[in-house]
């Protein structure tokens, strides 16, 4: 394996893992105060669902993003490509955005999903404003998805 | 002015979540209003809906350990936290020790069984010496204020010291807890009974050496300030507490004070702004914090609803029973 290849391998890392630490984090912050309100009031958890999902799309978008780049190194066909420090550089450029943007934005998330929560167990039909602030965020996991995307289709040349 | 941070804790997600769950089942300000200009009978109707019964102290008795149960439950996770679901517990065990002291051979209020100590424990602590059944941490403070309270024998000395006593371990655990927010809460209480018994003996035209037998030191109000406050007009003690946190408590008793030369609404007052500290807490999403202030809450809707119903029964006017109705945790 070239020193290349390798920092191409932590690009796909990092798009892949990073983005799916802070979705775990995220669902798992959201999660745990929706147990603790359907502890009380279990019929809501249908409005919850889709307050404790909205993080888990960062770590989608950091899959999508390390599995283009594989198909883009052609890892799949099973032809191992030898790459150069300066294409493994570049390859790593462009998975990472999705990387950082995806784990802060999903942590942070997964905090305005906790409160829309708490919001909605006490008004159970504002659960539509609280969908709205956590799609705020969204927002800019969002833009790190699109500039990996654009950098991996168009700005990797083998 | 003691500033804070809260602990921010996502450790709790699942406690705040439950807590903020059950602050729907709260009583609010405008039922409390309802039920004061209602008939004692539909009050009980209306407390019925909040798992109240016609024997009103009975049903808090249940209501208060279901509460600890929950809160000793929701903090468990975190080690240097239990010693404040003790201070519950404290607060149980200094009524019944007051009560116990006050008359050893027939006591006049029944045992509180929510204590963690029990009647022959208390014997035993009272009788024999053995403090260290009382905290086994802190037997020797302990042991320190029991014997004062037994050296004064009367009650409100007995009270004295053995609030002195809580407010004491209080603050020792809070310290080793480093909730910041608790700390603040407790040192603000401290100091609104110093300046509480500071009024009240100033009114009553006491010297300010029987104010000093009733002085909290653990509080941040020094003595010494204080009696210069002593020989000051209570309207302008108000104006000395203007930078600390609690000054509208003293704002509106001086306003009080000047209209009709009354001191009752300082005690309103400082449940009302002790409440404004726990509701901070109803904003917080994260942290141990708001599980104290659900149990805050608690603890005033006990006071509420004995407020209305006590009310009623001494046939206080609707307006009488408002104005003493404490300003409500949701």
């Amino acid at each position: 394996m070239t020193i290349g290849l390798f920092i191409a391998g932590m690009g796909i890392f990092i798009s892949v893992v990073l983005a799916g630490i802070g979705s775990a984090v995220g669902i798992g912050l959201a999660g745990q105060v929706a147990a603790g309100v359907m502890s009380e009031d279990p019929k809501n958890f249908g409005k919850y669902l889709m307050l404790i999902a909205l993080p888990g799309t960062q770590g989608i978008y950091g899959f999508v993003i390390g599995f283009l780049v594989i198909m883009k190194l052609g890892i799949l066909t099973g032809t191992v490509p030898s790459l150069s420090i300066a294409q493994g550089l570049n390859v790593f450029a462009a998975a990472a955005p999705i990387g950082f943007a995806g784990l802060v934005s999903a942590i942070h998330q997964g905090k305005v999903c906790a409160a829309g929560i708490e919001m909605a167990a006490k008004q159970p039909s504002d659960v539509g404003k609280a969908l709205v602030m956590g799609v705020f965020v969204e927002f800019y996991a969002v833009l790190g998805l699109l500039i990996s995307f654009f950098l991996v289709w168009f700005g990797i040349n083998l | 002015m003691m500033t804070f941070e809260f602990t921010n804790d996502a450790l709790f997600s699942f406690g705040v979540g439950k807590i903020k769950a059950l602050e729907t089942k709260m009583i609010t300000r405008p039922i409390f209003d309802q039920m004061a200009e209602g008939s004692l009978e539909s009050i009980y109707k209306s407390i019925a809906e909040y798992g109240y019964s016609v024997n009103l102290e009975e049903s808090i008795l249940k209501s208060k350990k279901t509460t600890y149960d929950l809160v000793t439950h929701l903090i468990e996770k975190k080690e240097r936290y239990h010693i404040l679901s003790d201070l519950y517990l404290l607060q149980e065990d200094c009524y019944n020790l007051k009560n116990y002291l006050k008359s050893p051979k027939s006591p006049v209020l029944p045992f509180n069984p929510l204590g963690k100590i029990s009647q022959k424990d208390l014997q035993e602590i009272v009788n024999n010496k053995r403090y260290h059944l009382f905290d086994k941490m802190d037997s020797e403070i302990a042991g320190y204020y029991i014997a004062q309270a037994m050296e004064r024998s009367t009650p409100s000395g007995i009270d004295q010291m053995i609030d002195t006593l809580f407010l004491e371990l209080s603050l020792k655990k809070i310290r080793q807890s480093e909730v910041d927010y608790l700390n603040v809460y407790f040192h603000d209480y401290v100091d609104l009974l110093n300046i509480e018994n500071l009024l009240r003996f100033k009114f009553m035209k006491k010297d300010f050496s029987y104010f000093s037998q009733f002085y909290f030191h653990c509080g941040s109000l020094k003595k010494r300030f204080l009696e210069e406050l002593y020989r000051e007009k209570i309207e302008d003690i108000a104006l000395r507490f203007r930078s600390k946190r609690y000054a509208s408590v003293l704002q509106k008793t001086a306003e009080a004070w000047i209209k009709d030369q009354n001191l009752n609404s300082f005690e309103v007052e400082k449940d009302n702004y002790l409440n404004s500290l726990a509701r901070i807490t109803r904003l917080l999403t994260f942290g141990v914090e708001p599980i104290f202030g659900y149990l805050f809450g608690k603890e005033t809707e006990y006071k509420n609803l004995r407020i209305i119903i006590n009310g009623k029964q001494r046939k206080l006017s609707v307006d009488q029973i408002k104005e003493m109705i404490r300003q409500t945790y949701v």
